[in-house]
């Protein structure tokens, strides 16, 4: 219990450490984020002569940092603006609040990962387990080379590959858009079946190239198991094959690899940026992009915080948890970054 | 929209049989009952052999907003994103400027006339707004005060704005203003305010409030149009404009409306297009790579858009703010080597280096009497040679121990400017220039600018989408005294100083382009307008504060797959923006019945 | 990742491969320069620390295939980098040598196909500018920033590592607090804001941004290490003797530590590739000119349509080669190097490991 405090306080900790971070930044930023925001105004303002000065004091309003109040001053409103869940407002989107733009996307985000992360530990860990059950094999030498070699494509180059050759060329797969339109949200199969096609691409570009290390850790850890004392015990005690590779060998293999579940959340969330631009996948990246593009400084820095504390509680939940999965370790102290 | 399956299915045959083909194949259902021409009311040129045009095709045009989601669509021109090009529908011109003809063509704005005081607005009694109100003289004055609240530029030159009655407006001006000027501040603009969203801030702007915040942030979620369609339904990923039957032109569209999408990016659109998803879109840039992959029932327009890409000097840099170096960065770049790495076929080359557009070029200068710049390293070394530059050992030009550094900003994904800068750059860094692109996000590269941080930018020759900028008052005031960035001139040239270039004869010229800019302004005189020009063209040439690299045509595109429209030297309709809305307002874009498929 | 107890005393330490020789080698080395600390000269001990810590684990990598594909693919590419460097060096004797000429734009005729001319065997871009130029000439900031992002990370987490874990108090505390919280913020969105807001140009800049938070993954490790290291008699031995905690760091644990820092370093390296490419294909960081993989990327996508158009998809392919070969030989190296330490326990700590560290995570995860 004591550690568990220790894990929450730190997880707070880190929330607290990011969100002054984005204050910093937007505060400090060279050049001034509302200065460039109102350079940016100037230019939509065609034909008419409003003085600069008053462009920036319109920025400035809706930027929620403040960027001549003093500094404790300003830091104080955006902290407690952000402890009520209160991102601003969104320049790039007319004001609309940023909150409702991470409500609309956030949701697509997680689907699209859950859909890789499971994709690609269904794929891994039976791949891995069958390489170490066949050992030294052609099949283990073939996968080995193979899961090594698709590991060292980047994801977005696999991206890129997918778009122009089953999306562009063979047109199997949507590469734009998060469902078919013209069909309405619901429990249908058309919207069902369509977002899973849709972000189809986006799953197979993370799971391609993510599999093959998982796979051969996972081999590792099997053989690692395979040649453990109380294995070799339960095969002298004529126990069932499958018994054995489910309750030893599975359990036993798979658990180690629970962090990596953890951290592959955290690399994946970080990654859908580039494949949400790639694919047009209007999720929690996509719309960081587009406040990076129109330096809309409340909903780029909105939704940077939004991805962090996701990872930040994912990770929490995930030590918090790790415990009572693996009895050996008590403590569960350590999680890996990527 | 289309699905994919038949997006598929549709691509197929095409590669098999041609546009034909797939006319064919859908001319097989059974509304292709031929009604034997388009309802009587066609102009010229609509109707071709072979395809029939019924009296309403169950169809919408598709097309696509590249730079904002279709469920973020508002209706606020001044907002920050501004907004859709649906606009071009959804609001009635006042009048729409013919760019080939030089001239404005009547719309909502039916007739007026120009003296030497005054100008008369007669405004068209057919036009509604979309809750049913008439729209007015009222309605258009008021735009024009939300405009005085905004420091619209028509109050530089007009003294006073008056309704006469219902459907006529007065302008007055002092005697001697440029009438065409007039013209341009007067009609350029949409009828894109109507009352019933923006007429509390209309009052409180009467009130004595400052009300300039409000209208940049006043929200319009809802349009209430005056033009031909009209908003029905917002999805998620597609909106329909659906024809407005009370507007003056419906009768002129046998189709339901315009159904808009979101595509991000070019390579987007070019995808789209290449798979006849796509029925058209105002303006794309598309490359020669794009091109090739389009079908053959895609007809690019080409509207000269005057827009294009620049090199402006910054005065206050240690070397650019220096005539024979400005001058020397000329002579070592070939402009056309430049151009055609992004497809020659969609720019134009400047003759010479004269301060205006293309075609104001040949209207106005004698093109042999200026420079032309055309590629002469050895003028270079020259010119470079009198300002006192020296090569160093890394063959870099060097005064006083600083080398001669070129950095020069661009904003990074505007492709058809990053590409040419580049060679530029290149052609620069074999000349001896310490030469470096530097491409920036748009925010930086703007906020830079207004800041004076540049040596060298790649910058707009003229304002984009802005029909004025054929004239040279307009052109010249854009280069030589630019407010766009805030400070008067962000370049910080001389633009209220006397500057002595050479006259071309020998002798030398005087000139004040602040004074000479306010001549232009303040007469009618063709002589005197010459005279003006004349001496503002022979400051660019010489002293030249921007260089000017090409002028591209807007590439607008239209299907003719499923649409009919006249071929492009038969209407001088094309040559305004934009032909996929203002086609269908004249009368000339026609859905066939192979569109109903 | 394995997460296997330390106190696994089954387990006889050995410093990888055949333990027989090893684990002799390793005793009879440690409990010689234990007894001849004082005696033994400079060059002496880094001779002795070379052999332990470099000669003996490559020579045990190196039977491995795997590493040494994955070191001759990493020295084509360093030679790849040397070629550029030769080719643009205006250095007196190097200015006439000119192994591959430098992108320019009208090097060749604008997009000719790949076999198409033969003096551009991989063919042009948009601008007439030689693929193979292009890729050869990004080489050298390619490893500038590598050095940078690969060699701060590592700096960083050895020294946060070491001084944690040798330290302890809230010396130790601080650092793995701060570590904790680093490691937590997802990498690519801060660095995508950081280069976003700082627009670095210096290649060095830009490596230390894209590893700005890899530090901490490692100094966790190494922390880890140092806990276990700590307790070692071999190290308690030489405190006991009044040996300076410098001295001990430097000459009992940072050999022990080699094998990590060279793997984290090939996946240090292998993080700055990928990012940096991505940022310059998704156009985060401005170019100069063709200066990265990704800027090739970049263009042939956003200027050339490479995607949609058959004829300029060589542009995006060509560059996108050296990108995957060459993390293809990272990994291989460092798939390779990983026998060095696995059984990776390396400590003799005799059943008697008290510390709160009992499990000992993998510092190798991709990216």
């Amino acid at each position: 219990m004591n550690w568990f405090i220790k894990r929450t306080g730190q997880a707070i900790f880190t929330l607290w450490a990011v969100a002054t971070l984005s204050f910093g930044l937007i505060r400090l930023m060279p050049g001034g984020a509302a200065d460039i925001m109102a350079s940016r105004l100037q230019q939509q303002a065609q034909g008419s002569n409003i003085p600069r000065e008053q462009l920036r004091e319109m920025v400035a309003s809706q930027l929620n940092v403040d960027p001549d109040a003093p500094i404790h001053e300003a830091y104080y409103q955006y902290m407690s603006a952000l402890v009520q869940g209160d991102f601003g407002n969104s320049i790039r989107y007319g004001g609309q609040e940023v909150n409702a733009i991470i409500a609309d996307t956030l949701p697509w985000t997680l689907f699209l990962m859950s859909l890789s992360t499971l994709g690609m530990f269904a794929i891994a860990l039976s791949l891995g387990a069958i390489m170490a059950y066949k050992e030294g094999s052609t099949f283990d030498l073939a996968n080995t080379g193979v899961g090594i070699l698709l590991s060292s494509i980047p994801y977005y180059v696999a991206a890129v590959v997918f778009i122009a050759f089953l999306g562009y060329r063979t047109p199997l797969f949507p590469v734009r858009g998060r469902y078919p339109s013209g069909v309405d949200p619901g429990f249908t199969v058309e919207f069902i079946g369509g977002a899973f096609h849709h972000a189809m691409l986006p799953a197979l570009s993370f799971i391609v190239t993510g599999y093959g290390l998982l796979a051969l850790t996972m081999r590792g850890n099997s053989i690692q198991v395979l040649g453990e004392d109380y294995v070799r015990v339960a095969r002298l005690r004529g126990l069932p094959d499958r018994r054995i590779a489910l309750r030893y060998v599975g359990r036993n293999a798979v658990l180690p690899l629970y962090t990596s579940l953890l951290i592959s959340i955290g690399f994946m969330f970080g990654g859908s940026i580039i494949l949400e631009i790639l694919f047009q996948y209007r999720g929690i990246g996509f719309e960081m992009n587009e406040g990076i593009i129109y330096r809309d400084m409340p909903l780029m820095m909105g939704t940077f915080l939004v991805i962090t504390f996701g990872v930040v509680i994912a990770l929490w939940i995930g030590d918090a948890t790790y415990g009572k999965l693996d009895p050996r370790i008590k403590s569960g102290d350590d999680s890996e970054a990527y | 929209m289309a699905d994919y399956d038949t997006i598929v299915s549709r691509r197929e045959i095409l590669a098999v049989t041609g546009a034909a083909g797939a006319a064919a194949l859908a001319g097989c259902s059974d509304d292709a009952s031929g009604s034997g021409g388009n309802g009587g009311n066609g102009g010229d040129g609509t109707t071709d052999p072979g395809e029939d045009v019924p009296d309403h095709a169950d169809v919408y045009f598709q097309t696509a907003d590249g730079e904002h989601q279709v469920s973020d669509f508002q209706f606020n021109p001044h907002q920050w994103g501004g907004y859709s090009h649906i606009s071009f529908a959804l609001y009635a011109e006042w009048a729409n400027y013919i760019i080939d003809q030089g001239e404005y063509y009547p719309h909502a704005v039916a007739d007026w006339e120009v003296t030497d005081t005054t100008m008369t607005l007669h405004i068209s009694d057919e036009f509604t707004w979309g809750n049913g109100d008439d729209i007015t003289a009222d309605d258009f004055m008021m735009q024009l005060e939300l405009g005085e609240a905004m420091d619209d530029s028509l109050y530089d030159f007009v003294d006073e704005v008056e309704v006469v009655d219902d459907y006529t407006i007065e302008i007055t001006y002092p005697e001697g203003t440029n009438q065409e000027i007039i013209e341009h501040v007067v009609l350029d603009r949409d009828l894109d305010h109507p009352p019933a969203d923006w007429g509390d801030l209309h009052e409180a702007y009467l009130d004595g409030e400052d009300v300039t915040d409000d209208l940049f942030g006043h929200e319009v979620e809802e349009p209430t149009p005056s033009g031909f369609v009209d908003l029905t339904e917002l999805g998620e990923q597609q909106a329909t404009f659906d024809v407005r039957e009370d507007s003056p032109v419906a009768d002129n569209v046998n189709w339901n409306g315009y159904q808009v999408g979101y595509r991000s990016g070019n390579e987007a659109f070019h995808q789209s297009f290449a798979t006849g998803e796509l029925d058209g879109v105002h303006s794309l840039f598309a490359g020669p790579g794009a091109l090739q992959q389009f079908p053959d029932t895609l007809e690019q327009v080409q509207v000269p858009g005057g827009f294009g890409l620049g090199m402006v000097f910054n005065y206050d840099h240690e070397h650019f703010g220096e005539r024979e170096v400005r001058q020397a960065f000329a002579y070592a770049i070939d402009s056309e080597t430049a151009i055609l790495s992004v497809g020659a076929d969609s720019k134009m080359e400047f003759p010479v280096q004269g301060g205006l557009t293309v075609p104001a070029t040949h209207e106005w200068l004698d093109t042999d009497e200026y420079k032309s710049y055309d590629q002469d390293v050895s003028r270079t070394e020259e010119l470079l040679q009198e300002a006192g530059f020296e090569r160093n050992d890394d063959d870099i030009w060097e005064r006083d121990g600083s080398e001669l550094e070129v950095d020069i900003i661009v904003p990074a994904g505007w492709s058809d400017w990053v590409t040419p800068t580049s060679t530029i750059v290149d052609q620069l860094s074999q000349a001896g220039f310490a030469a470096e692109l530097n491409s920036q996000d748009q925010g930086v590269w703007q906020e830079n600018l207004s800041s004076g941080n540049f040596s060298v930018a790649a910058y707009g020759h003229t304002e984009g989408g802005n029909a004025s900028m054929n004239h040279p008052y307009f052109s010249f005031t854009w280069k030589l005294e630019n407010r766009d960035h805030g400070s008067a001139n962000f370049f910080s040239f001389p633009e209220d100083e006397a500057i002595t270039v050479p006259d071309g004869d020998g002798g030398e010229i005087s000139v004040n382009p602040r004074e000479e800019l306010s001549a232009i302004a303040n007469t009618n005189d063709d002589a005197e307008l010459h005279e003006s020009v004349g001496r503002l063209a022979r400051l660019f040439n010489e002293d030249l504060p921007m260089l000017l690299i090409d002028e591209k045509f807007e590439q607008s595109f239209l299907s003719r797959d499923g649409w009919q429209f006249p071929a492009q030297e038969e209407s001088q309709h094309f040559q305004a923006f934009w032909p996929l809305y203002w086609l269908a307002k004249q009368d000339e874009l026609k859905a066939t019945t192979a569109a109903e498929d | 990742m394995t997460v296997k107890p330390t106190d696994d005393d089954a387990v006889k330490p050995t410093d990888g491969g055949s333990s027989s020789v090893d684990g002799s080698r390793t005793d009879g080395g440690q409990m010689f320069s234990q007894a001849e600390i004082t005696e033994v000269t400079r060059t002496q001990r880094y001779q002795e620390w070379f052999a332990e810590s470099i000669a003996e684990p490559f020579r045990i990598a190196w039977s491995d295939w795997r590493t040494k594909v994955g070191l001759l693919i990493i020295a084509g590419f360093l030679l790849m980098g040397l070629v550029a460097w030769i080719s643009s060096s205006t250095w007196f004797v190097l200015e006439r040598i000119v192994l591959v000429d430098s992108p320019i734009a009208n090097q060749g005729s604008p997009r000719l196909q790949p076999l198409e001319d033969m003096s551009h065997p991989l063919g042009t871009d948009m601008n007439g500018r030689d693929l193979i130029s292009g890729v050869v000439h990004a080489t050298p900031t390619m490893i500038q920033m590598i050095l940078a992002g690969a060699v701060f990370a590592i700096v960083v987490a050895v020294i946060v590592g070491t001084v944690a874990g040798y330290k302890g108090g809230t010396t130790e505390t601080v650092l793995m607090t701060a570590s904790d919280v680093a490691m937590t913020i997802p990498g690519l969105p801060l660095v995508i804001v950081l280069v976003v807001l700082i627009e670095p140009q210096s290649p060095w800049l830009i490596g230390i941004i894209i590893t700005i938070n890899v530090w901490a993954g490692i100094a966790r490790t190494i922390h880890s290490q140092v806990l276990s290291l700590r307790e070692n008699s071999y190290v308690e031995a030489s405190r006991t003797m009044g040996i300076g905690t410098p001295t001990i760091i430097q000459k009992d644990i940072l050999p022990n530590l080699m094998p990590y820092v060279l793997v984290n370093f090939v996946y240090a390296s292998r993080r700055v590739i990928y990012d940096s490419v991505a940022l310059y294909f998704l156009g985060f960081l401005s170019f100069r000119g063709v200066e990265n993989w990704g800027v090739m990327m970049h263009l042939a996508y956003a200027n050339a349509s490479a995607l949609l158009n058959p004829e300029a998809t060589y542009m995006l392919i060509v560059p996108m080669l050296p990108i995957v070969v060459l993390s293809f030989g990272l990994m291989l190296f460092a798939q390779g190097t990983d026998r060095l330490f696995s059984p990776r326990v390396r400590t003799r700590n005799e059943g008697k490991s008290n510390t709160d560290e009992t499990d000992e995570p993998d510092p190798m995860t991709g990216v």
